[in-house]
């Protein structure tokens, strides 16, 4: 199994935010002991109640442990979410600045989990779509690769506004696009949020995007 | 994508058991265990199942 950080990431319908948000910045401890590294959540332009949620972990076995917990699900479900939604665990194999190394506070995010026939071919059109992203607004695109499935990404790119977010997910949806099959079987539709949290419970990462 | 987080199933293995012949949460929670443990994810399995039935329909 890979030894380097792997995020847990799934897209939840979360009916009582505050009450659940509350409920995990109450579990410092807990989620220093399952080895969470970092969390995050984005919470829906479209829908409130739609919540894009992850953790960074140090290795696919932390990650493998954290899922299975009796925590993980009762996290997920104490709110009042009724299903379990469909987790992406996965590496990250790029991190593109598009910023010339301003700092960036990247709000706005657009984020997608999908499949793609090839690998390679999807990598070299997201290179070739930078120019694309700049013009768009996108300041920051992490991509990552499902330990479970090599045809299985997610695509994170941070926006410098709502209105770039929003123009992105709805030009991205009309050309050829890494979007492809977002929304097809159990993959979410591909997601557009302002974030409302992210905590490093690893103080190093504070200084690391 | 993991589908059953209680017993680390993914879409993968829930789809090649519906293609060996299961086509219920039972089926397909007695051939691989998805659902079986705390059970919310079973409509994300029923979704699966209508995908791949429909899938099936439009060859």
């Amino acid at each position: 199994m890979s030894t380097q950080p792997v995020v847990l990431a799934s897209v939840l319908h979360v009916p009582d935010y505050d009450l659940w948000d509350s409920m995990l910045e109450d579990a410092t401890d807990r989620m220093r002991e399952l080895g969470v590294m970092r969390r995050w959540a984005y919470r829906s332009l479209t829908d409130p109640s739609e919540v894009f949620s992850g953790v960074l972990v140090s290795s696919a076995e932390q990650a493998m442990g954290m899922m299975r917990s009796l925590q993980m699900t009762d996290w997920i479900t104490r709110t009042g979410v009724e299903d379990v939604p469909p987790f992406f665990v996965g590496a990250r194999v790029a991190s593109f600045d598009l910023t010339e190394g301003q700092r960036v506070d990247g709000q706005f995010i657009v984020a997608s989990i999908h499949t793609v026939g090839d690998f390679d071919r999807w990598m070299t059109m997201v290179e070739t779509d930078r120019p694309w992203m700049v013009e768009g607004g996108t300041r920051h695109v992490w991509l990552y690769r499902a330990i479970d499935d090599p045809g299985e990404v997610m695509g994170m790119m941070s926006l410098r506004s709502e209105v770039a977010a929003r123009s992105l997910l709805e030009g991205g949806l009309t050309r050829e696009s890494w979007f492809d099959e977002s929304g097809i079987d159990v993959h979410p539709p591909a997601f557009v949020g302002r974030r409302t949290r992210i905590v490093d419970y690893d103080e190093s990462l504070r200084s690391v995007d | 994508m993991y589908v059953c987080i209680c017993l680390a199933v993914t879409a993968a293995e829930i789809e090649s058991v519906i293609a060996s012949g299961a086509k219920s949460t039972k089926k397909i929670g007695a051939r691989c265990g998805a659902g079986t443990s705390c059970g919310k994810c079973k409509n994300n399995i029923r979704r699966i199942i209508e995908a791949k039935h429909e899938a099936g329909e439009r060859r």
